[in-house]
């Protein structure tokens, strides 16, 4: 190479100028620091009449608010045989308000900008929606008018269940989310399984009537405390008024029923079989997901168990790519069931693959209940990516209204983000492993298999254990319920552009 | 290609006193702008730096201005190059930048392949910012010894498996493909490699592709957040001694006709009949796409709810949307019926409440999605990742990164008799593309 003047002049003001500001050489990596700062965000809680909490965190990113008014009725408080009642009533809160009708009330918050999106988790009664700053105090007194005034009418409630039985169908028809429900089966035994999710099964949904939806509301919606939750561009004085000139008619709890009610949900009654394979003929891939069983835990104790299943998806990808060369990433998703939360990992596999998947899975989790040494250094990157994904948890009032429900749903202190961050920091080598040892452990984990005939003899021949056939329609019990009410059929062949 | 006539609204002659007016009207846009600096480093680096001191976190954001759309005769090789630049680049083994940016704690560490760009990005936290620019500064030297074909064979499953994943696997995104390719046929910039093509790519082709754009004569870094009182000297340091690059030739992209008659495909077993209609639309940000953008606003709220009420009990519901695209947008209407339902009634009913709803929108329904629209734009702003995007796709429109406060604009300017002129010109039957999804036996 042929160094021109310019350039030698050039790289001899370079280096010093490098040197005085500290930056060192472009090839090899600056020093990193061995923290990095962290910035919780701070949880208000403001101050509301006795018939009303409120939670706020300012975000002012953008001058946007995110609202939400929740009350404890979600699919844990359901009663036996009626799964699905709690989803279908927080979403009658979309079907019109003080007896008018959907198109009207989207017609009402939209003259607002917003869109409100309404639904069940296993605690709460959700109804939350973003607005510009300036509407937020007259869409928040719509929200609670809303909950207090839900127009309820049979045709409504109709094409709400009509919904969710399909919801429930394309869920059962989408291949990584059926072994999902497959694997809720094989950890809780109970069928359909998908009756421990807020949606419920196809049977407890064709059951309900629009009487018991109405009875639910007035009892557990209407009667509940509530509970508002304000992230995004506003002051604690600004959310206070809000809030106090919103819910200043919501009637106060009616009885201490309403309130959290930690027996509602019975513990784990009984374990399904170890495996679930799950037939899906012409699939161009198998799917294994596997299952650690949960361990009765509360909200910080979880976050041990998330790390271990964590550990066990960082192996099983770096294994199954290596080994069989697979591409597909192992995915972890989360049910919240009535049950309490259930993580899962689910990988797409070449069909000729899955055999030796299934056996690298169980081999690999035999291995690791012997090597806790890697665990170490696993947990130094935890802890100092904590506290980044704490401050990202929080960030944008939309993710931050999630952080707020997340309080709402465990009834968790204000203080929540710094215990948490408490905790992570605290969790050793050995509680990791202890986790491991018990709800990995190869003889208790559970497995399900998708794909073809073939495919989960494969699967069955490596695995070796007790595994129960079960079809998607199975899952959501759309086996044993008429494919349409004789209300739907009639409307149907009335309707039937056919 | 043709090009079809815009409409009539005279939006452009409106839009320097609607801005002087809207400054006023408009309060969404007042205190939303941040101070933003911009300027270009000697080897051609553009650099936006917006400072945002809510978290001590930095959104980074490197695109290279060059995408899907300047595949040339090797579709596929954009997005194979994303993935190849995280095995092995630079002074960097297989692998190493995730593993560090992990140890570290960044979070959201992806890379994105559009029409007209690649984009790198992450979520770090401010102390370790000059790790990240050192990272993304070697990744930018070049493509060294440590990619092999070996690894280039590797991605070119992973990318293929991605196909199948994501398409192939899904009959609603399948059929959504077939759409796609009649409104964007062989040949289009814009229509999408299949698997054969990728199976094709080449270490060479690898090579040759990043020696070409990956440069700094062809990026653009995008830093949002907590920045360093240093953070000029930090660019200037990683990125002032990289050298190359060069913006790809492009043809120009105009809108044309669809080709090809209606296309049926079967539904899986179980799933429900649908019917996907498209229509091609103008590109981004050119007049009428924000017509088409509250168009499908009104669309999405009162389609279902026109269906519901003239139809009861037929479809399970209706959306609609803009895809926009520089030169050539695409608007595509849903509609997903019961099973009991005949796709060849379904087109017809679609058509009728289209023609229905389109006839009745009022001012109000414009006034809302306006009010809608707006508040999208707005939500886009609330996180630093999200407004470093936006200024990235802008910029790569070949605007400027306060582009944002023009969209609000235009859609502000928007109204009942310039949807409607849209909607006259452009969501004409004689100029679109439909495909169904036929019931098969056990799904009706």
């Amino acid at each position: 190479m042929i160094w021109s003047r310019r350039r030698w002049l050039g790289a001899a003001g370079a280096a010093p100028l490098a040197a005085c500001s500290g930056l060192g050489n472009d090839s090899t990596p600056p020093q990193t620091s061995e923290s990095s700062t962290v910035k919780l965000p701070r949880i208000h809680r403001v101050s509301t009449p006795d018939n009303v909490r409120a939670h706020l965190v300012q975000d002012r990113g953008a001058p946007i608010v995110s609202l939400a008014v929740s009350v404890p009725a979600g699919s844990r408080h359901e009663p036996h045989g009626q799964a699905g009642l709690a989803s279908v009533s927080a979403h009658m809160l979309r079907e019109g308000l003080s007896g008018g009708s959907r198109a009207q009330a989207i017609v009402r918050y939209a003259d607002h900008g917003a869109s409100p999106v309404a639904y069940a988790t296993p605690e709460l009664a959700v109804l939350q929606c973003t607005v510009h700053r300036d509407d937020a105090p007259a869409v928040l007194k719509l929200m609670v008018a809303n909950m207090r005034e839900a127009s309820m009418s049979d045709t409504a409630f109709e094409d709400v269940r009509r919904e969710h039985v399909q919801q429930l169908r394309d869920a059962a028809s989408e291949p990584i989310q059926a072994a999902g429900t497959g694997l809720l089966l094989a950890v809780h035994g109970v069928e359909p399984p998908s009756g421990l999710l807020p949606l419920g099964t196809v049977p407890s949904l064709r059951s309900l009537g629009a009487e018991d939806v109405r009875a639910w509301h007035e009892q557990r919606i209407q009667g509940a405390r509530l509970r508002v939750s304000i992230a995004g561009d506003v002051s604690a004085s600004e959310a206070t008024d809000w809030v106090a000139s919103a819910a200043q008619d919501w009637t106060p709890p009616a009885n201490t029923a309403t309130e959290r009610d930690d027996s509602a949900s019975p513990p784990t009654d009984g374990r399904g079989p170890q495996a679930i394979t799950i037939p899906w003929p012409r699939s161009p891939q198998a799917i294994l997901a596997v299952a650690g069983v949960p361990e009765p835990v509360d909200y910080y104790e979880a976050q041990v168990h998330a790390l271990a299943t964590n550990v066990v998806r960082g192996l099983l990808t770096s294994d199954l790519r290596h080994r069989l060369r697979a591409t597909y990433a192992v995915r972890s998703a989360s049910w919240f069931t009535k049950r309490g939360p259930m993580t899962y990992l689910a990988t797409k596999v070449d069909p000729e693959d899955i055999g030796r998947a299934a056996q690298r899975a169980k081999t690999l989790l035999m291995l690791q209940q012997q090597d806790i040494a890697r665990l170490d250094d696993y947990l130094a990157v935890v802890r100092r990516a904590e506290g980044t994904l704490l401050m990202d948890r929080f960030h944008g009032s939309e993710q931050a209204l999630s952080a707020l429900l997340t309080l709402a749903e465990y009834d968790l202190p204000a203080d929540y983000p710094e215990r948490l961050l408490e905790t992570v920091q605290g969790i050793r080598p050995k509680d990791v492993a202890d986790v491991l040892q018990h709800a990995y452990h190869p003889d208790r984990v559970r497995f399900c298999i998708v794909g073809d005939d073939e495919t989960l003899e494969h699967a069955r021949s490596v695995l070796g254990c007790e595994d129960k056939l079960c079809t998607p329609a199975a899952l959501v019990g759309a086996d044993r319920a008429p494919d349409v009410t004789p209300s739907e059929a009639d409307s149907d062949a009335e309707k039937s552009p056919g | 290609m043709d090009v079809a006539p815009t409409p009539s609204c005279g939006r452009a002659r409106l839009v320097p006193w609607l801005m002087l007016v809207l400054a006023v009207l408009v309060p969404q846009l007042a205190g939303a702008k941040p101070a933003t600096e911009r300027y270009t480093l000697d080897n051609g680096l553009d650099v936006v730096l917006q400072p945002d001191r809510r978290l001590p976190l930095v959104a980074v954001n490197l695109t290279y201005h060059v995408g899907a759309m300047d595949d040339g005769e090797h579709p596929g090789l954009a997005h194979l190059v994303e993935h190849l630049m995280f095995r092995g680049s630079g002074e960097l083994e297989d692998g190493e930048l995730r593993r560090r940016l992990g140890e570290i704690g960044a979070l959201r560490t992806n890379a994105s392949t559009y029409a007209d760009r690649t984009s790198y990005h992450s979520l770090v936290p401010t102390d370790q910012l000059r790790l990240v620019l050192w990272l993304e500064a070697s990744r930018m030297k070049g493509i060294g010894p440590a990619l092999t074909q070996a690894k280039v064979h590797q991605e070119v499953r992973t990318t293929v498996d991605e196909w199948e994943d994501r398409i192939e696997s899904d009959v609603g995104t399948t059929a959504f493909m077939r759409l796609w390719e009649a409104l964007f046929p062989a040949g289009h910039p814009y229509r999408h490699a299949d698997r054969d093509q990728i199976r094709q790519l080449q270490l060479t082709h690898v090579r040759g592709f990043f020696h070409e754009y990956y440069g700094p004569a062809n990026a653009t870094l995008v830093l949002v957040g907590d920045l360093p009182s240093d953070v000029r000297e930090l660019v200037e340091h990683y990125f002032g001694r990289r050298t190359g690059g060069r913006p790809p030739t492009r043809p120009r992209v105009a809108i044309a006709p669809p080709t090809g008659p209606m296309l049926a495909h079967p539904a899986e077993p179980g799933s429900p009949p649908a019917v996907l209609v498209g229509w091609p639309t103008p590109g981004l940000y050119e007049a009428g796409d924000a017509e088409a953008d509250i168009l499908a606003l009104v669309l999405q709220n009162k389609l279902s709810a026109y269906l519901d009420e003239n139809e009861p009990g037929v479809f399970i519901g209706a959306s609609a949307t803009q895809i926009s695209r520089t030169g050539q947008s695409a608007f595509v209407v849903t509609a997903r019926a019961r099973p009991n339902g005949r796709p060849v009634v379904i087109i017809d009913l679609v058509d009728r409440a289209l023609e229905q709803v389109l006839a009745g929108i009022t001012e109000g329904d414009v006034r809302r999605a306006k009010r809608f629209a707006t508040l999208r734009l707005l939500r886009s702003q609330q996180r630093l990742d999200g407004r470093a995007e936006r200024i990235q796709q802008d910029i790569a429109a070949g605007k400027h990164e306060h582009w944002i406060d023009n969209d609000v604009v235009d859609h502000e300017a928007v109204d009942r008799s310039s949807v409607q002129q849209f909607a006259a010109t452009y969501l004409t039957t004689d100029r679109r593309a439909v495909v169904q999804l036929v019931a098969t036996e056990a799904s009706r």
